[in-house]
């Protein structure tokens, strides 16, 4: 008897937690409902796309050293017949997957196909996995690439690093960056 | 003694069942109240919209729907339309009658084009905007904010905080105290010039289908940029490479010199502009240049030729050998300067960067990392992908072009579009549908070149194109940019196919574009434009071409003669209702 008090003890202190949870999911919702108006000429404006959608996430934590399972799941914007996916990842995650190639048939709209992936994440630095999405139109094969960011180090978000201080990548060897003049120079072949 | 019955205890074990129970059916409402602010199904939402001012009270009954998907789809957002006669107090008022409950309307007054003002509270199934307003003609757009801010498509479009975020941290770099006093060198020695002359180059790689065909890499001149002489780390002399690519310039004899060729078209003056190829993941934005590496201080005049090599090495691109990129882009950039130029010669262009990076990558996130998630112009810059093995956009022209049609719709004519992702089957909300066709004809028609490819993949051997004169489009109509582009560059160009007999050159577009567009009281959409060229130019073989994308004949600004064209399981006609 006494175990089962403790058991629902228990559940009510995890029901409690998920509610507490649940709240505060809610408030960032509501932060994140903060409403942008567009106005003439200001709306983000990107480049036309293949009509195929991708979606992720990570089934576990990233850690190095240990497999990571990223669920990939597929969309298409109209029926099509064959969907393909390949993904190929930088050398710092290995691949954990042989054919590293997914084909779908008969893909409805509206309706998503999933897969996982597994890659070894072997350094800290922020990494990729590159998914590219082909469906066929019209006769034609179109393709739209999708970058998956894999990064070991959770602590510091990436817009946290924005808001505090300006930041800048690494530039190639050779290149050379003038801060005065506010340039990259960057080494010219000199033909004869 | 009467022994009182001993009190009988509630077991522990149901309080903490109810609880449990009470809080998991809390737990489960409150999450499903929040989950009810996720996407919603394609469930039409309807509301009364009333608008009243002295002597006047109307209401219609309008719907908003996402069942062509997106947050951009066609009936996201819905129009309507009045004219005031005189000075007055308006109110316009939006109460839901029947859809998702709650929903949250959402109003925004626009007068040609400009926002006047907007109601966007998040009150349950109401809306209100009162004001007092000037006679003249008005649009409100009434959209659900719950299908506003759905992103059930692929949404790789950075959002607008993360791009306010990128530009403080560039205008804080600027404001960084300096490491160390930076002592000026001392200006080098004039008087005893010779000349330095050379040709600039750069490499271009072709495509071939959907790929990048690195066996057909051409050798370019890199026209019209700024080439300097940097002498003790100082502008000596300055310069633009010609149509050939090449430059003359003068520099001090027997002191180090070096030739740099800046990633930038800059003329002041009329005609005028400033176009630069920058580095989003370096603080600052710095221009891309390029220079020699051993020094000129010949007592003779000297040949001194650069080249921008593209960096492949076979199998992959030798990042410290990536120099092409900026100049290819800067090539793309100083073509469709030139077919503005060309239809207006006192142009002045404002200010445009253009922002690429070698680690551009379609993942959104931190832009100054290259998370960009697409290519893309923002209402003020332009951001390129650059990632090798992911995205690579600096040898896709039309691309390029495509972003520059939108910083041309932005500064010489005008875009009410909401952006959002797109592509070319979707039945899309009509000014985004006009919005992304133009920009698919529009690099079509600057680079004369109907075939829009933009390659992606592992050494950029996979890709997307579209045939900006094939008329056979997935879902046609005023709603789709695959039928805006066939339109547009069947007025443009010089073939004729299908319904196409005209051949109007770009001079008419553009002239619309500039005026009529510009200025238009409608919402920004084929109507507007058909009607204004319409207007100039009175050849009914226009309707021809609209007509075969499934449009009726365009008789006014507003889409009011459309009657056949209704896509999907709710009306969205009258496109602007009308009070």
């Amino acid at each position: 008897m006494g175990s089962l008090k403790m058991k629902l003890q228990f559940l009510l202190l995890f029901t409690i937690s998920l509610t507490s949870a649940c709240k505060q999911d809610d408030a960032v919702k509501l932060n994140e409902q903060t409403k942008h108006v567009h106005k003439t000429g200001s709306a983000i404006v990107g480049k036309p796309q293949a009509p195929v959608n991708l979606n992720y996430e990570f089934v576990n934590t990233p850690m190095l050293d240990e497999t990571l399972d990223i669920l990939l799941k597929l969309s298409v914007e109209s029926d099509t017949e064959i969907l393909q996916a390949n993904y190929t990842s930088s050398s710092s995650l290995l691949a954990n997957d042989a054919t590293q190639s997914q084909i779908f048939s008969n893909v409805r709209k509206g309706k998503s196909v999933s897969y996982t992936i597994q890659v070894i994440p072997k350094q800290p630095d922020l990494s990729y996995v590159n998914v590219f999405v082909s469906t066929i139109v019209n006769g034609k094969k179109q393709s739209r690439a999708f970058a998956i960011p894999v990064s070991i180090d959770q602590s510091m978000p990436s817009s946290v690093i924005l808001k505090s201080k300006p930041q800048s990548l690494p530039l190639p060897e050779g290149f050379e960056y003038n801060q005065q003049q506010n340039i990259v120079i960057m080494p010219a072949a000199e033909p004869h | 003694m009467n022994q009182a019955p001993p009190v009988k205890r509630m077991p522990v074990y149901p309080w903490l069942f109810f609880s449990f129970i009470a809080l998991l059916y809390m737990l489960i409402s409150g999450c499903s109240s929040s989950n009810s602010s996720a996407p919603v199904d394609s469930v039409e939402t309807c509301y009364d919209v009333s608008i009243t001012y002295t002597g006047f009270n109307k209401t219609h009954r309008l719907c908003t729907t996402r069942e062509h998907g997106g947050n951009n789809g066609l009936g996201v957002y819905r129009f309507l339309r009045f004219t005031l006669p005189a000075t007055t107090n308006v109110n316009i008022q939006v109460v839901t009658v029947s859809g998702i409950n709650p929903s949250d309307p959402d109003l925004v007054l626009f007068k040609n084009g400009l926002m006047i003002d907007s109601a966007l509270s998040q009150a349950a199934n109401f809306e209100r905007l009162q004001l007092t307003l000037n006679s003249g003609d008005y649009t409100v757009e009434l959209s659900e904010y719950r299908y506003v801010s759905d992103l059930s498509k692929s949404n790789n479009i950075p959002s607008a905080i993360e791009l306010a975020n990128f530009r403080e941290s560039n205008i804080a770099a600027f404001n960084l105290p300096a490491a160390m006093d930076v002592i000026s060198s001392p200006p080098c020695n004039t008087g005893n010039d010779n000349i330095v002359s050379g040709v600039v180059t750069f490499d271009r790689v072709l495509h071939s289908g959907t790929s990048l065909d690195y066996n057909s890499i051409v050798q370019l001149p890199l026209q019209e940029a700024l080439v300097t002489v940097v002498c003790n780390g100082q502008e000596y002399s300055a310069g633009l490479t010609d149509q050939n690519g090449s430059y003359s310039l003068s520099f001090p004899a027997g002191q180090d010199s070096f030739v740099r060729v800046y990633a930038q078209l800059k003329q002041t003056g009329t005609p005028g502009w400033d176009f630069s190829v920058v580095n989003n993941t370096i603080a600052g934005q710095p221009t891309y240049a390029m220079q020699n590496q051993q020094a000129i201080n010949q007592f003779v005049n000297k040949t001194q030729n650069l080249h921008a090599g593209s960096g492949w090495t076979g199998l992959t691109y030798e990042a410290s050998q990536r120099i092409a990129a900026p100049f290819a882009i800067l090539d793309s950039v100083r073509k469709a300067k030139n077919k503005v130029l060309f239809e207006s010669p006192n142009a002045i262009f404002p200010q445009l960067k253009i922002n690429w990076s070698a680690d551009n990558t379609t993942s959104t996130g931190s832009i100054s990392l290259g998370q960009i998630g697409t290519s893309f112009f923002d209402g003020t810059e332009i951001f390129l992908l650059g990632q090798q093995d992911n995205d690579t956009d600096e040898f896709d022209e039309h691309v390029i072009v495509h972003e520059w049609g939108h910083y041309f719709e932005a500064n010489f004519s005008r875009s009410d579009s909401v952006g959002g992702p797109h592509t070319s089957g979707d039945v899309l909300d009509v000014r985004v549908a006009f919005g992304e066709g133009f920009g698919n004809a529009f690099s079509a028609m600057v680079l004369d070149d109907a075939i829009y490819i933009d390659v992606t993949g592992l050494s950029q051997s996979e890709g997307f194109f579209l045939d900006v004169e094939d008329n056979n489009c997935m879902n046609p109509g005023w709603y789709s940019e695959c039928s805006v582009q066939s339109i547009l560059y069947d007025l443009y160009d010089i073939s004729d196919d299908g319904a196409d007999t005209l051949t109007l050159g770009f001079s008419p577009i553009y002239s619309v574009l500039t005026t009529h567009q510009k200025e238009t009281p409608a919402f920004t959409s084929i109507f507007s434009f058909t009607k204004s060229l319409k207007t100039i130019f009175l050849d009914n073989t226009i309707d021809d071409i609209t007509s075969a994308q499934g449009i009726d004949p365009v008789l006014d600004i507003y889409g009011d003669s459309q009657i056949s064209n209704n896509p999907g399981n709710t009306s969205k006609l009258p496109l602007h209702q009308e009070y």
